[in-house]
């Protein structure tokens, strides 16, 4: 007869969720739900009637995983609304921090499934290797973002301001160091996951995580709002898409490309601008441990064209109309992220959305799990890498408008 | 390795200023960074002072390791031990809650547990400058500190300078 199984909550990502699967008498999920249960924060709402400026520093703060892809995405999304164009040696600075970013993001998420997939043996000198790499990932967010965590130099309009020769030829030598640790880890990895095989023997099925969604990713590694149709994405609510039980508990919004899920991400990236046709759970894996090697080799691109003695900040003035809505597109760690704003002609925020990255990735990470064993869907959940704090951004009400929040918080 | 491990000591405001009295450590970052030209400690190349939000788990202390020359680390926070609204207390290394270890998510990793192990591993001095909060409403958005809160960070400032010149 078949029977629900719930898994909750899903390890070793960021922020709180939960699997709901229907699965049959074999075990075979044949409807899979993943539902954000972290609590709704509101940003869109708060934003609304603040200066613009203050938006990358709020944004930053969706969660403690990517404030840099954030901040970023504000900026971007401002200076649409703003048409302000920022100097090339800004926005080269600006793709740097994000690739910085990025470059101690998917190092860290291979440290949260060693435990998975790297045999007990071999852990201690792959964490050493993840550990040099992040310490570099680092090292780029803190000497041109200006700040560990929460980048003060990322500014709309630009960067704040340039760095050294002296600071670029340390970036530039320590990508050396890293392109090298990172195709280490290529070597290392692809075996692994092509042989679809955990570190405890179980064989992973072939097809695991495999769906015919499409794949949205607008450049390799920076963002561009050119290749993308925004008037083609909707935002559903959870009640249009799950069923009542179901989407009662869920609060992310779940948005289409012309009417279809979509994928986000390094599996994404990597279709549209490298020709990976890969399917499945084990693909997404291969296709970030590829991109570690792109990101610094960008990386390095990036330092040989900055011009250190350039102009890196706009000086146009922050003020919109009030009714055009720009669009932020980033590529962040977990791939396509949007922010979109509107400015009035006295430089406040007369609207704000964002789409994140797993916003995208969340219904597509449910509908993946289906077609396998339910044992098998938290390495579904996994390979995508979600970061749900930021997703969470709709307040789930029965059909009595009754918030059901706290069922949520609790 | 990122410059600010490469100091002696850091100061880490930690918590998010979007829900009310958390945003005590970042209010006392901002006011530290004012007061660099009235207190020359505080622009010593040995001492970094970072906004940390919710990320000094793993941006920070997770790539603290044996070849990082760290000698003391001070974190403002808010903490609810039940005192006074605004009530400062100084906690080290043993006075904070032994929890277990989990692996929930990446964006939850326990400090107490990671900063003992710091102490314990790396002979990192860990100092916290806790202040009693009185209103912290996550998940809803709250921008203010309380006045009591916002009334003790100029006695956290204090309490960090003596520190640092300790």
């Amino acid at each position: 007869m078949g029977k629900t199984v719930e898994i909750n909550p899903t390890t070793r990502h960021e922020g709180h969720t939960k699997l709901v699967l229907k699965v049959d008498d074999d075990g075979i999920v044949e409807k899979g739900n993943y539902l954000s249960v972290t609590p709704v924060r509101g940003f869109e709402k708060f934003l609304v009637g603040k200066v613009a400026e203050f938006a990358p520093i709020a944004v930053s703060r969706f969660c403690g995983i990517c404030p840099i892809a954030h901040a970023t995405s504000s900026v971007e999304a401002i200076e649409d609304a703003c048409g302000i164009t920022p100097p090339k040696d800004g926005l080269l600075l600006r793709e740097l921090t994000g690739l910085g970013n990025k470059m101690h993001s998917h190092p860290l998420h291979e440290f949260l499934i060693a435990p998975d997939f790297i045999p007990e043996a071999d852990r201690v000198e792959y964490i050493k290797r993840i550990q040099e790499m992040r310490k570099t990932g680092q090292y780029i967010v803190d000497t041109i973002g200006g700040e560990a965590i929460h980048a003060p130099n990322i500014k709309v309009g630009g960067m704040l301001k340039n760095i050294t020769e002296n600071a670029a030829s340390k970036i530039y030598y320590k990508c050396r160091e890293y392109e090298k640790l990172a195709k280490e880890h290529v070597e290392y990895l692809i075996p692994i996951f092509e042989s679809n095989m955990l570190a405890d023997g179980t064989e992973i099925p072939e097809k695991l995580g495999y769906h015919d969604f499409g794949y949205i990713a607008t450049d390799a590694t920076y963002g561009n709002r050119e290749n993308i149709d925004q008037s083609k994405v909707v935002e559903y609510t959870p009640y249009d898409v799950y069923e009542k039980d179901v989407a009662v508990q869920a609060c992310t919004t779940i948005p289409r490309y012309n009417g279809r899920l979509m994928e986000v991400g390094p599996r994404a990236r990597f279709a549209k601008f490298h020709d990976f046709k890969n399917k499945g759970a084990m693909a997404i894996h291969i296709a970030r441990a590829y991109e570690n090697v792109v990101h610094v080799k960008r990386a390095m691109e990036i330092i040989d064209e900055l011009d250190v003695n350039g102009k890196t900040r706009s000086n146009e003035p922050i003020l919109g109309d009030g009714e055009k809505i720009g669009l932020g597109v980033h590529e962040a760690a977990r791939g396509h992220n949007t922010h979109q704003a509107a400015i009035d002609a006295k430089g406040r925020i007369t609207y704000y959305n964002a789409i994140v990255a797993t916003t995208w990735n969340i219904p597509l990470i449910g509908k993946a799990t289906e077609g396998t064993h339910y044992k098998f869907a938290e390495h579904v959940v996994r390979a995508y890498d979600p970061c749900v704090s930021c997703a969470t951004h709709v307040i789930a009400m029965d059909y009595d408008n009754k918030i059901v929040d706290k069922k949520i918080i609790q | 390795m990122p410059e600010y491990l490469e100091k002696e000591v850091l100061v880490l405001g930690c918590g998010n200023i979007l829900f009310g009295d958390d945003g005590f450590g970042y209010a006392v970052v901002n006011k530290l960074n004012e007061l660099k030209k009235e207190h020359h400690i505080l622009e010593s190349n040995k001492i970094q002072i970072i906004d940390a939000g919710t990320g000094a788990s793993h941006f920070i202390l997770s790539l603290i390791d044996e070849k990082t020359p760290l000698k003391k680390i001070i974190i403002a926070d808010v903490i609810d031990y039940g005192l006074t609204p605004g009530e400062l207390k100084k906690l080290y290394s043993k006075d904070l809650p032994d929890i277990d270890k989990y692996h929930i998510d990446a964006h939850d990793m326990p400090l107490a547990g990671m900063l003992k192990d710091i102490e314990d591993n790396y002979g990192v001095k860990i100092v916290v400058i806790g202040c009693q909060q009185k209103n912290v409403p996550a998940p809803d958005i709250l921008l203010e500190l309380s006045d009591e809160v916002n009334a003790a960070v100029d006695g956290a400032v204090s309490l960090i300078i003596d520190e640092l010149n300790e």
